[in-house]
C-alpha cells in the first residue's frame, strides 16, 4: 500500500485555520454518525426480536413533534451555526482579509493550457513596464511576506490549486480573480489545475518555492535588472487588475 | 399495501421508461468501470483523452438516462395506483418523455462516432471548455442537444406527474411517495427550463457566433445557470426516494409513518432550501463576500430538515418487528449511506473548507455516497416491493440480498475512499497521479479504489440478473 491519507504539510499561515474547521466538522460528522448508527442498530437488533409491531402511543405524533424540534434546535445551535461562525470568522479576518502596502508581493497569475506563468512588477513595482519579471511554472515568492495573487486565464476556466497552501481560486477568461497567502516555511509547494481544462489536464502544474527574504530579493532584482536589459521596446500592457488595487 | 387498494397495472410508457434507465445504467456503470481502469492502472487502461469522454458519458449517464427516466418510469407506474385512477393525467406524455429521453441518449453515444470523438467537458460542460475554440467536435454540440431533450423529457414527464396529483386522491391514505414525486416534479418544471435555456445560448455560442458565454461575454453566467438547475436536480431525485424508503419502513412495520406532517413540511422544506442553494458550487469563483456567506449558511441549513427526515425513520422503527427482507436491507442501507453522505456534505458547505477540497475527490465521494449509493439503495428497495406491480412477478430473495451487502460493503470502500484522498489534496478528474509528483504517492490507492470499483460493477450483476430472470419468467398476460 501507497502512503497514508493524511492533509498535505501547511507552508501557510491562514492553513491551521483550514485545518482546525476540518477536524471540527469532521469529528462532529463522526459523533453524529456514530450515535445515529448506535440507535439504528438498536433499533434493528430490537425489531427482530419483536413478533409483532407495539402500537404507537396516543400522543406520539406530539412526541415526535417535540423531538423534531429539538433535534432541529441541536442541529442548528451545536453544529451549523458554530460551523457558519468560524468559516465567516476566517474568511473576515484571514482568507479575505486582503493584505495591503508595500509589503505585499503582487503577483499577476495566467493560467492556460496547460501551464501557469506568473509577474512579478520588478524594482519598478508597477506592472506593465520594461522590469517584469515573467516566470513560467514556478513562482518565487519570499518567507512571511503576504503573496497577494490576480488571477485570470486565456483559454478555459482553470483552479489554481495548492494543497500545501491551503488555497483554491478559480482562474476565469474575462475576469481577475484574488486570493492571497502568507508562506510560514521554506519550502516547493505544488500547484495543480482542480477544474478540468482539457485532455492534458493533469499535466498543468508549477512550484510555489518559498525562499528566505534575501535570496528573494537578490534573485528579483537581478531578474528585474536582465529584463529591463532584454526588454525590446515592445508594447508591454498590464493585463492585470493591479492598477484599480488601492 | 396500506395506503392504497386500487390495482392499476403500469401502462406502456412506465415499463419503456424503466427499461431504459436500466439502459442507462448499465452504460453509465460501463463508462465507470473504463475511467477507473485509467485510474488505477493508467499503463494499461483508456488514454488521458478518453479519459475524459468517459467521465462526462458516465455523469451525463447516470444524471439523465439512468435515475431521472428511472424515477420518471417510477412515477408513472405507481402514482395511479397511489391516488386510485386508472391511469395518469396524459397517456401519451409518459411515451414523449421516453422518446426525447431516447432521442437524447441517441446524441450522447452518437458523438462517439464522430470523427473528432465524443463531448470531453464533464457533465456540467463548463464554457469557455465546451465552446468552439476549445471543444471543436460537433459530438459537444450533440451533448447539449441530449441534455436540451433529456430535460425536456424529463419536463414533460413532470407536467404529467403535477396533472395526476392535480386530480386528487380517491384513496384514504396518499403514500408519502407522492408527495415525494410532487415536489420532485415540482422542481423540475421549475428548474429544468434554465438548463434548457443554458444549452440553448450555448449552442448559439457554437453556432451562431453569440458570445453569451465566452471569455469577451460572460463565462460565469453559464456555470450559474448550470448550477440554478444543478442543484435542485439533486433534490428532485432524492425527495421521491427518501419518502419511498418511508413509506416502505411504514408498510413493513404493519403502521403508519410516525411523524407524517413534519416529514411532508420537511421534504418541502428541503425543496425550498434545496432552490436556494447553488452558489456553494461557486465559492471558488469569486462571489462576493455577500452571496458567498448567505449560500454558506442556506446549504448548511439543509441540515435541519434533513435531519427531521432520518428521526422519522427512526421513530417509524420504534417499537416494531422487523423481518429482514432484500427491501428492508436496501432501506436501511440507504439510511446509512444518506446519512454518512450528508454528514460530509458539511465541510463542503462551509466556504473556507470548501476552497480546499471542492476541486478534489472529497466533492466525488460526497454526492456518490449520496446519489450513487443512497439513492441507488433506496431505488433498489423500492424496485423489490414495487416489483411485483410493474412485472407480475417477485425479483430473487436470495440474489436481493447478496446484492444489498455487497454493494453496501464496496460502495464504502470506494466512495469513503475518495473522501480520505481528496482530503489528503487530491485532484478530480486526474487520470494519472504520477504527473503530480507531491501526490503520485497516492497512485496505489487509485489502484485499490478500481479494484474495489471493479467488485462493485461485478455485483451489479446479481441485480441485472435477477431483473431479467424475473422478467423472462413473468406471466404473459401481466405484461
Amino acid at each position: 500500500m501507497g502512503a497514508t491519507l493524511s492533509l498535505p504539510e501547511d507552508f501557510s499561515a491562514h492553513g491551521p485555520r483550514i485545518d482546525a474547521l476540518l477536524r471540527h466538522s469532521l469529528v462532529a460528522s463522526v459523533a453524529l454518525f456514530a450515535l445515529a448508527m448506535a440507535i439504528l442498530l438498536a433499533l434493528v437488533r430490537k425489531g427482530r426480536r419483536r413478533t409483532r409491531s407495539e402500537p404507537f402511543a396516543p400522543d406520539a405524533e406530539r412526541w415526535f413533534s417535540r423531538a423534531a424540534v429539538m433535534l432541529a434546535a441541536v442541529m442548528l445551535a451545536g453544529l451549523d451555526l458554530p460551523l457558519i461562525a468560524r468559516a465567516e470568522r476566517d474568511l473576515r479576518t484571514a482568507l479575505w482579509a486582503f493584505p495591503h502596502g508595500a509589503s505585499v508581493v503582487r503577483v499577476e497569475v495566467m493560467a492556460h493550457r496547460w501551464s501557469w506563468s506568473f509577474r512579478h512588477p520588478g524594482a519598478d513595482a508597477r506592472f506593465g513596464t520594461p522590469d517584469d519579471v515573467v516566470s513560467l511554472r514556478e513562482l518565487r515568492v519570499p518567507l512571511g511576506a503576504p503573496v497577494s495573487l490576480s488571477l485570470t486565464s486565456n483559454d478555459v476556466v482553470h483552479e489554481f490549486y495548492a494543497p500545501g497552501l491551503r488555497l483554491g481560486q478559480d482562474a476565469i477568461p474575462g475576469r481577475y480573480t484574488r486570493a492571497w497567502f502568507r508562506p510560514t516555511r521554506l519550502g516547493a509547494i505544488e500547484v495543480v489545475c482542480a477544474q478540468y481544462c482539457g485532455w492534458a489536464h493533469p499535466t498543468m502544474r508549477a512550484v510555489v518555492r518559498v525562499l528566505p527574504r534575501a535570496d528573494f530579493d537578490a534573485w528579483i532584482t537581478e531578474e528585474s535588472r536582465e529584463s529591463q536589459r532584454l526588454y525590446d521596446g515592445g508594447i508591454r500592457r498590464p493585463d492585470t487588475a493591479w492598477s484599480f488595487d488601492p | 399495501m396500506n395506503t392504497a387498494r386500487v390495482d392499476v397495472p403500469p401502462g406502456g410508457a412506465a415499463r419503456a421508461l424503466l427499461l431504459l434507465s436500466g439502459v442507462g445504467y448499465a452504460l453509465g456503470g460501463l463508462f465507470a468501470m473504463l475511467l477507473r481502469w485509467t485510474l488505477g492502472f493508467p499503463a494499461s487502461g483508456p488514454s488521458m483523452a478518453t479519459y475524459g469522454v468517459l467521465f462526462t458519458l458516465h455523469g451525463t449517464a447516470m444524471i439523465f438516462f439512468a435515475l431521472t427516466p428511472l424515477l420518471s418510469g417510477l412515477s408513472h407506474a405507481l402514482l395511479p395506483r397511489w391516488l386510485g385512477h386508472p391511469t395518469m393525467a396524459s397517456s401519451r406524455a409518459g411515451w414523449a418523455s421516453f422518446a426525447l429521453t431516447l432521442v437524447g441518449l441517441g446524441g450522447l453515444l452518437g458523438g462517439l462516432a464522430l470523427p473528432l470523438g465524443g463531448a470531453s467537458t464533464g457533465w456540467t460542460a463548463y464554457p469557455p471548455l465546451s465552446l468552439s475554440a476549445a471543444s471543436p467536435s460537433a459530438a459537444q454540440t450533440l451533448f447539449s442537444v441530449a441534455l436540451l431533450c433529456a430535460g425536456l423529457g424529463a419536463l414533460v414527464a413532470a407536467v404529467n406527474v403535477l396533472a395526476t396529483l392535480a386530480r386528487g386522491a380517491r384513496t384514504a391514505v396518499v403514500p408519502l411517495a407522492a408527495w415525494g414525486f410532487g415536489l420532485s416534479s415540482g422542481l423540475t418544471v421549475l428548474f429544468v427550463p434554465v438548463l434548457v435555456a443554458a444549452q440553448s445560448l450555448l449552442i448559439a455560442d457554437r453556432h451562431l457566433a453569440t458570445r453569451f458565454f465566452a471569455a469577451s461575454g460572460d463565462t460565469l453566467r453559464y456555470q450559474h445557470l448550470f448550477w440554478i438547475f444543478g442543484h435542485p436536480e439533486v433534490y428532485a431525485l432524492a425527495l421521491p426516494v427518501w419518502a419511498m424508503v418511508s413509506d416502505l419502513l411504514a408498510e413493513h412495520t404493519g403502521r403508519e409513518a410516525l411523524g407524517r406532517r413534519a416529514v411532508i413540511v420537511s421534504f418541502c422544506a428541503v425543496a425550498a432550501l434545496g432552490s436556494l442553494v447553488y452558489g456553494h458550487h461557486l465559492f471558488a469563483v469569486g462571489l462576493g463576500p455577500l452571496a458567498a456567506k448567505a449560500f454558506m449558511t442556506l446549504t448548511v441549513a439543509v441540515s435541519v430538515p434533513s435531519s427531521v427526515v432520518v428521526l422519522s425513520w427512526f421513530a417509524t422503527l420504534w417499537g416494531a418487528s422487523l423481518r429482514i427482507d432484500a427491501a428492508l436491507l436496501y432501506a436501511l442501507g440507504s439510511i446509512e449511506l444518506f446519512v454518512l453522505g450528508g454528514l460530509t456534505g458539511i465541510p463542503l458547505g462551509a466556504v473556507t473548507t470548501d476552497l480546499y477540497l471542492h476541486g478534489t475527490a472529497f466533492v466525488v465521494g460526497h454526492f456518490h455516497l449520496v446519489m450513487a449509493s443512497s439513492l441507488t439503495l433506496g431505488l433498489c428497495a423500492a424496485l423489490h416491493r414495487w416489483f411485483p406491480v410493474l412485472c407480475g412477478r417477485a425479483l430473487s430473495e436470495r440474489l436481493g440480498r447478496w446484492h444489498a451487502t455487497l454493494t453496501f460493503a464496496l460502495v464504502h470502500v470506494v466512495f469513503v475512499g475518495m473522501l480520505g484522498l481528496g482530503l489528503a489534496g487530491v485532484p478530480r478528474r486526474v487520470s494519472e497521479l504520477t504527473w503530480l509528483p507531491s501526490l503520485a504517492r497516492y497512485a496505489p490507492w487509485n489502484r485499490l479504489l478500481s479494484l474495489a470499483a471493479f467488485a462493485l460493477g461485478v455485483a451489479q450483476l446479481l441485480l441485472a440478473w435477477s431483473v431479467l430472470d424475473a422478467l423472462r419468467r413473468s406471466p404473459k398476460e401481466s405484461r
